[in-house]
């Protein structure tokens, strides 16, 4: 019953880009989860956070703060870059592929699927239905050709490419419904109608600034920029209107 | 352990003098221009160092948000806390030094970060004067050589002295100097 529960409530708290569920959001709402961007190594989800440690996947149990502890060490292939949660799925970024971890049992989190890859640096994003990995090849990374790679994973556990993207440099990466913002370091920010996952339309494009990291947050893009943060009014998902900096 | 670590360092400092000169034709390992780690004591580095004025950013970091606050990562340094309750305003507003934070992740009151190798609550009940409530050493400790942890190798390829792990500090930064062609290298 309690894994029921905790699943009903991850579900309600991890939509990608959902509205934020604390509004004024005072930090006073003791069990509230904020959002990290695509890049992130650590996560939380109900009364567990978990925290990739290059090979393992540490799962410890924060239901009391004070006493927080180490549950669980999952072994993992290696070179884990990336954990992004969605509903009672963990979608872990390595540099040979994309693994889906079910944490319907949250203290155990067991391997579902997984797509190989070409070695690279890959944050995940994902919905229902569909996985946007952001692979950059590069010297630290591996070989692999720099894209969005889009799969299928209506069935988890054999995820189906069903696109690639190939473009210049993409980093993290934020979804808000059909639009899929991708940061592209020097090479800007893209924005795609990913409607059709097989079929992405790009509807824009912003430049001069370096892109690492987008969060979607209300109708807010919050950018981690080379020099700090911007931030844009999203109203309008693919015509973001610049509304400050908060950088060097 | 102590007697154990005074005779290594002991039987080091007979090989100085004992050690045979190399034959002709032999390898010997070559001098060049590398990194050397710089050790600091647990104790230089464990204090969260609360300053409620705006720091600027050096190397910007991962962001997260939580309700009408941003907070960003200073690599290795600690955490922007960025007041967002206008977007079109957001300015820092406090910063929260943490040696080797690089990743955190909130909630409630509570923000969980990676201080060096050690995971650390810490409790923001008190906004302006959070507090470490509790501390696991040794959290993250994996060796992946593609892509070490800033204590493990230094963030340029090259050569370095491979660092030594021990109980109680840990290699807070990389300093330029002549290494032998023997010691560790980062590709």
């Amino acid at each position: 019953m309690k894994n029921i529960l905790a699943i009903i409530c991850a579900a309600f708290m991890f939509t990608s880009c959902e509205k934020a569920s604390d509004g004024t959001g005072t930090a006073n709402a003791g069990t509230s989860v904020g959002k990290g961007g695509s890049l992130a190594r650590f996560t939380i989800v109900g009364d567990y956070l978990y925290a990739v440690d290059n090979s393992t996947l540490n799962v410890y149990d924060i239901h009391d703060p004070t006493t927080t502890r180490i549950v669980n060490s999952v072994v993992l292939r290696f070179g884990v870059e990336t954990i992004y949660p969605y509903k009672d799925k963990l979608f872990i970024g390595s540099r040979d592929g994309m693994y889906i971890y079910s944490i319907a049992t949250p203290s155990s989190p067991s391997l579902l699927g997984e797509a190989r890859h070409t070695r690279s640096c890959d944050p995940v994003v994902a919905n229902d239905s569909v996985a946007f990995v952001s692979l950059m090849g590069n010297q630290r990374c591996g070989p692999a050709e720099d894209g969005i790679y889009t799969y299928n994973i209506k069935n988890v556990l054999t995820p189906v490419q069903i696109h690639l993207n190939q473009i210049p440099t993409p980093n993290g990466i934020g979804l808000q419904d059909s639009i899929l913002y991708v940061c592209q370091k020097t090479n800007g920010m893209s924005i795609y109608n990913v409607n059709d996952p097989a079929a992405p339309v790009l509807r824009n494009k912003v430049t001069g600034k370096t892109f690492e990291d987008v969060i979607c947050y209300d109708n807010i893009l919050i950018c981690y920029i080379s020099t700090g943060l911007a931030l844009y009014d999203v109203s309008v998902p693919s015509s973001p209107v610049e509304l400050s900096l908060v950088n060097n | 352990m102590r007697y154990f670590l005074a005779l290594i360092f002991f039987l080091q400092l007979c090989a100085c003098f004992w050690g045979t000169k190399p034959h002709p034709g032999e390898y010997i390992a070559g001098k060049v221009w590398g990194w050397r780690p710089v050790y600091a004591h647990q104790s230089t580095y464990s204090e969260l160092t609360v300053s409620n004025t705006a720091r600027p950013v050096e190397k910007a970091g991962k962001i997260y948000v939580f309700g009408n606050k941003i907070f960003q990562n200073e690599i290795g340094k600690g955490i922007h806390v960025i007041d967002n309750s206008n977007p079109s305003t957001a300015h820092r507003i406090a910063f929260w030094g943490l040696p080797g934070n690089t990743e955190f992740s909130i909630k409630g009151n509570y923000l969980y970060a990676n201080n060096y190798k050690d995971l650390v609550v810490i409790d923001l009940t008190n906004n302006t004067s959070p507090q470490i409530i509790k501390r696991i050493r040794n959290s993250f400790i994996a060796d992946d050589q593609q892509n070490p942890y800033p204590w493990q190798a230094p963030d340029e390829s090259g050569y370095f002295n491979c660092p030594v792990s021990y109980p109680d500090s840990i290699v807070v930064k990389w300093e330029r100097d002549s290494v032998s062609t023997n010691s560790c290298y980062r590709p």
